[in-house]
């Protein structure tokens, strides 16, 4: 690639090295709480790789940003709280109950998700597909809020059953914390934490992501996928049955969303109906740094908002987060609308 | 086309009845507008008779007019130039917390209070409505490359910063100048109290005792958009917007300047927004951060696609219906079933994101044009739908495949 000398890549390069060099300031001060922060926003960014790849892959395949996927991640979490509910699983029920628990959370999230999103893109999505593109966005926004009111229920079920719902009458709910905290550095004299539970969100996301990356480009039906991302038309002239692949990516999706859903909860040890807006902000995000369309940038761009978040977290002040994810956000479609990895596409209105 | 319609025929008011022969032309509209105007009066009224048990809801309406007026402004943006914002509600953010800052007497601002004959209220209305303004261009210049969804998520994006930059506001220290730092937002405590309008050359103060005042000028804030935005659409601004939303590289080809005329529809939306903004503070004498999130914009945004994209009267109908619902409708029913019947989650002012969602999908199914579409927004939504009808060959073909493939 060829630098060429404008402005706008001057302003670039130099915010580019500001960042650098301040990367390097923060390690110098402590790089014990550097690389803490680091782990912190790798696990994170696990979480919001696995919801950006539904994000990508949708928009690559019928060129909608699905505003409701984040809510079928809030639903996926909401599913795994009420299974540890159920279950009664907290911290004091022991590791092997607790590793049942969680086995059967990643059981059911997935495949509960992943038909939720069949069965929008089928009722909601289809009978839109050859009407304009605000239209289906405007629906997109709508279903979100569907969810959302499905959340906001859900999250007022009675206490006694689901231990986990109902009392202090706050639509926030605790997820208990199943996957152990302790630091397995601990002994080291490091004052570097490391617990399970960030390896966890990273060993459930990788195999994952390689699958799929194997999946979409070794199998014939990754190739039908991507040929009907590059031209639906032509790609149904070549005998693909369009509704089935796109319904697949739907599938595809909605379960990464719910293996997201049941990590994020356990991760953040936390439930709120409207999470899901946040996490499809950030994982979008994510998706369209790394290219939008294109599943290992939107991986790479998870990533990159989970160091980023966490990095903020740290050493800006944790209230000023979202406006810098979303100021990153603004800052790449303005000046990299094709991301890190993405091939320049000509924007259609 | 409608524009050419409207310019060609002559206008009403030039015919020989004069203003009178108008008024009988549109009589139903006249008389909707009388009894708007009146509302304030039978809501009193009602509340004397029913002892306090009915009525109340001037203050309510108040809100629903005011998100008229955001809807008529969004209007402008994705209505006419075919702009989707999504974080329309930053501007309206601006212009209350403009207010806000220009009037408030708490430290640190302590703004003075100018005496009569004009009080603080009406000049500071209007630099807010510049400072959102303003805020349009500085908002609005880096999404000029952008189109269709980017567009959308950049604003959103803005949407999403600007409360926060509100929220955190708290402890800005200016190097040099200041010893130790100055809380300029108060965060989420919110900044109050904020100047009250009064009538120019009087000592009326607008109050919350009665709420009539802040009724009616928000009535005539309403007229006079819907006035603004029929005339920009017929004027060469207008024109030229439409063309943008059209096809934006062939109204480029036409000599169309499309960065000056993005510029403008962006400044023209973010004015009225931050004017209502302005008004806004004013009437709720108080702004937080948590009153600007994204549900704002959405609402905003419902309500224009709701009443009918691009219509003016569509606008203004959704915002009345919507946030009539949202803000009126179903604090009355909870009101009616009383909270403590139902638990306050089952109370109908929590189903409005069901509502919202629901209406809006259903909407788009059904009727993606909108309760009163403008004539060339609906042909255009329903334009995929005639190809597959005039296409009769490739639709026949289409079922061919379909079946030999079920098959």
């Amino acid at each position: 690639m060829k630098f060429k000398f404008s402005v706008r890549n001057v302003i670039l390069a130099l915010l580019i090295l500001g960042l650098v060099a301040l990367l390097i300031s923060w390690f110098l001060r402590d790089p014990e709480l550097f690389i803490t922060q680091v782990i912190n926003g790798l696990s994170q960014g696990a979480i919001f790789a696995l919801v950006a790849i539904g994000y990508t892959m949708v928009y690559g395949i019928i060129e909608l940003v699905n505003f409701a996927h984040g809510d079928v991640y809030m639903i996926g979490a909401m599913l795994s709280l009420t299974i540890a509910s159920l279950l009664r699983a907290s911290e004091e029920s022991g590791p092997l109950y607790n590793l049942m628990a969680v086995l059967l959370m990643f059981l059911t999230a997935p495949v509960v998700c992943a038909l939720l999103n069949v069965t929008i893109e089928r009722f909601a999505y289809r009978p839109l597909r050859n009407s304009s593109r605000l239209a289906a966005l405007i629906t997109a926004i709508g279903v979100s809020f569907i969810l959302e009111q499905v959340g906001l229920f859900w999250a007022t079920l009675p206490s006694n059953p689901f231990i986990y719902f109902g009392g202090s009458g706050s639509v926030s709910k605790g997820f208990p914390a199943l996957v152990s905290k302790a630091n397995i550095l601990a002994d080291t004299g490091l004052a570097i934490n490391l617990t399970p539970k960030h390896l966890f969100a990273l060993a459930l996301a990788i195999p994952l992501m390689i699958a799929l990356t194997v999946f979409v480009r070794r199998t014939r039906t990754g190739k039908a996928m991507r040929a009907t991302a590059q031209n639906r038309d032509a790609a149904r002239l070549m005998g693909i049955d369009i509704d089935r692949i796109i319904s697949m990516t739907f599938l595809i999706g909605g379960a990464l969303a719910g293996v997201g859903g049941v990590a994020g909860g356990l991760y953040y040890e936390g439930v709120v109906w409207n999470m899901g807006f946040d996490m499809g902000l950030k994982a979008f995000t994510a998706a369209v740094l790394g290219g939008i369309g294109n599943i290992t940038g939107a991986v790479m761009g998870g990533f990159f908002i989970g160091l980023i978040s966490a990095l903020s977290d740290q050493y800006l002040a944790g209230q000023w987060t979202r406006a810098v994810v979303f100021a990153v956000l603004v800052l790449v479609l303005v000046f990299r609308p094709s991301g890190f990895l993405g091939t320049t596409v000509t924007q259609k209105a | 086309m409608r524009m050419s319609n409207s310019t060609s025929t002559p206008k009403p008011q030039a015919k020989k009845g004069g203003i009178g022969e108008y008024v009988r032309k549109r009589w139903p509209l006249f008389l909707l507008l009388a009894l708007a105007f009146a509302y304030p009066l039978i809501d009193t009224g009602l509340q004397q008779i029913s002892a306090y048990r009915f009525g109340g809801y001037t203050g309510s309406f108040v809100t629903v007019l005011m998100f008229s007026i955001l809807a008529l402004g969004l209007n402008i943006v994705v209505g006419y130039a075919g702009l989707l914002d999504l974080g329309y509600a930053a501007f309206f953010a601006i212009g209350a917390y403009a207010m806000a800052l220009l009037t408030t007497p708490t430290p640190p601002w302590q703004n003075p209070v100018i005496p009569f004959p004009f009080n603080y209220f009406w000049v500071a209305i209007l630099i807010s409505a510049a400072i959102a303004l303003f805020a349009g261009l500085v908002l609005g210049a880096p999404t000029i490359p952008l189109r269709g969804d980017y567009l959308a998520i950049v604003t959103l994006g803005f949407g999403e910063i600007i409360p926060v930059v509100f929220r955190n506001l708290t402890c800005v220290s200016i190097p040099l100048l200041t010893s130790g730092c100055i809380d300029l937002t108060a965060g989420e405590r919110g900044v109050n109290p904020i100047a009250l309008p009064v009538i120019p050359f009087t000592d009326f103060v607008f109050s919350k005792i009665f709420l009539g005042p802040w009724y009616w000028l928000a009535i005539l804030l309403v007229i006079f958009l819907v006035f603004v935005n029929q005339r920009l659409e017929i004027s060469r601004l207008g024109r030229a917007w439409m063309a943008m939303r059209e096809d934006e590289d062939a109204a480029a080809a036409m000599g169309i300047d499309v960065v000056r005329t993005k510029l403008m529809a962006f400044m023209m939306g973010a004015m009225f927004s931050g004017f209502a903004g302005a008004y806004y503070a004013s009437y709720i004498q108080a702004v937080f951060p948590s009153n600007f999130d994204f549900t704002v914009s959405v609402l905003i945004l419902c309500a224009v696609i709701v009443g009918g994209i691009g219509n003016p009267y569509g606008a203004l109908l959704g915002g009345l219906v919507l946030v009539g619902v949202d803000r009126v409708v179903l604090p009355a029913l909870t009101g009616l079933f009383g909270p403590q019947n139902l638990g306050t989650i089952l109370a109908p002012s929590s189903w409005r994101y069901g509502l919202f969602g629901l209406a809006l999908v259903l909407m788009m199914l059904f009727r993606p044009e909108g309760l009163l579409p403008s004539a060339v927004r609906a042909r255009e939504l329903h334009e995929g739908e005639e190809q597959e009808a005039a296409s009769g060959i490739i639709a026949a073909e289409d079922e061919i495949a379909r079946e030999s493939e079920a098959g």
